[in-house]
């Protein structure tokens, strides 16, 4: 019996994982649980182990990048089985791990394509994938793909350099998620204030109904979910030419854990109360202050808001995350004075939407409605 | 509220010497400045270190006034003792 090893799926964003190190030797025999291999996406680092006893069989090695879900490798009853999968796969590709049926290997050199080309949603490229890329080709002959422009180094003195290093894989693969969104999307930008006169009374109202002391931020999250249900195609994702709109509202939070960008996610925050949601972001905010994040913590998030308050920044321009619509960032609350001369604190919401999906218009609604519920809520005193 | 508590908390919340001769077993997350998302993760681990406890984070998160923590913190001493 074979069982095989695959790259699990831990991100709806995360298309790709890295594998970082094997602790078996191919051909090893391992026991039930024992420690094979750590892999690693731009968020998350995670440890597969054997989920069963037999010979441990590497099919990908370390420092290979591969799709989720793809073969790494199986476990057998005896060294010498081979995968069923592995038994119709060729691997090609110069300097590239490429997983191909040999009808697909076949068919890609017939019509003159390079497997490294195809994208590799399953791993694997099997004759329908060829097929599929070869008439998109001809469809768009001419088409150029986006392209990320990068400046050649500029010569500089040794000595006013601090210090060179390597970026780390994680601050890599999250470099090529911002440059792929920023190549892919069309980032336009909002903003809007709102004067938060009444935050301290409405924060202590809550506070009654939470076991958690709900915050500004809470608020934001909480009326965002509403938000996102009313106008559900910025609860979505643009891949090609095809928008996949969500039904729930998994919230992505953007935060920092040295110095490397994480996205923990709220499930179903469309659901959720107040003080549910503020429970669900307490727990995760001490969960990044632990680095105790467990990889289902980053499953799916549908949108991501972001919120660099605590170091006093009142508007922020935040890159769209993944192929999601939208991205809302939360300012720092500001004092300003009213007309009334009086000083209040005051914060702003900045949205950045993918202008392929959204015209302003639509974007400027969205971003209102956010900003009018809590506004109402403000002056109601309490979240209805 | 006693001294400990006291020097734990002004330390953790970077309180003036002011702030933490004013804190009183009244005070919660919405009355004592900096007692934000970022001070309170730093009070929970400054508790942690301080009275050489584990608080988990379900616990962690309700910990929004001194008279909760208080209160924790003698549920944790009769624990011990017991």
């Amino acid at each position: 019996m074979v069982t095989d090893i695959r790259i699990p799926f831990l991100s709806v964003n995360d298309q790709m994982a890295l594998i970082v190190e094997w602790f078996v030797d191919d051909g090893a025999r391992v026991e039930a649980g024992q420690e094979l291999c750590l892999i690693e996406t731009s968020k998350v680092t995670q440890l597969l182990t054997a989920e069963r006893a037999g010979y441990v069989r590497i099919g990908a090695q370390a420092g290979e990048e591969l799709a989720v879900r793809s073969l790494i490798g199986w476990l057998a009853d005896a060294p010498e089985e081979q995968s069923s999968e592995r038994r119709d796969v060729a691997v090609a590709g110069a300097g590239h791990h490429i997983e191909a049926t040999q009808k697909a290997t076949a068919l890609a050199q017939e019509l003159g394509i390079r497997l490294d080309e195809l994208p590799r949603i399953d791993g694997i490229v099997r004759e329908k994938d060829v097929r599929a890329f070869a008439a998109q080709r001809d469809q768009q002959p001419g088409e150029p793909r986006p392209a990320v422009r990068v400046d050649a180094p500029v010569g500089v003195s040794e000595e006013l350099i601090r210090e060179r290093r390597p970026l780390s894989r994680a601050q890599r693969l999250v470099k090529e998620g911002v440059l792929r969104s920023l190549a892919t999307s069309a980032h336009a930008y909002l903003s809007l204030e709102v004067c938060l006169d009444g935050l301290k009374n409405l924060l202590k109202h809550e506070e009654k109904n939470s076991e958690a002391a709900p915050r500004l931020n809470d608020l934001v999250l909480y009326f965002t979910a509403k938000a996102l249900t009313e106008f559900p195609e910025f609860n979505a994702e643009l891949s090609q030419d095809e928008l996949t709109v969500y039904k729930a509202v998994h919230l992505g939070l953007a935060v920092d854990i040295d110095g490397v960008l994480l996205v923990p996610v709220i499930r179903d925050a469309q659901e959720k109360s107040l003080a549910e949601l503020t429970t669900a972001s307490s727990l995760l905010q001490m969960k990044v202050a632990r680095k105790t994040l467990s990889p289902s913590d980053f499953d799916g998030s549908t949108f991501t808001v972001t919120n660099l308050a605590s170091v006093g920044v009142d508007l922020s321009i935040p890159i769209i995350y993944g192929n999601q619509a939208g991205i809302l960032a939360v300012g720092a609350a500001v004092e300003r004075p009213t007309e009334r001369g009086i000083w209040v604190e005051h914060v702003r919401l900045g949205l950045s939407y993918d202008h392929r999906i959204h015209n302003g218009m639509a974007a400027g609604r969205f971003l209102q409605r956010i900003a009018t519920q809590l506004s109402d809520a403000l002056k109601l005193g309490a979240v209805r | 509220m006693d001294e400990r508590l006291r020097s734990v908390m002004a330390s953790a919340l970077h309180l003036s010497e002011a702030e933490a001769t004013a804190l009183s077993d009244t005070d919660t997350i919405h009355t004592v400045n900096h007692w934000d998302s970022l001070g309170h993760i730093r009070l929970v681990i400054a508790l942690e270190q301080a009275y050489e406890i584990s608080i988990r984070d379900e616990q962690a998160i309700k910990l929004t006034s001194v008279e909760r923590i208080v209160e924790m913190l003698q549920r944790r001493q009769v624990e011990r003792v017991s």
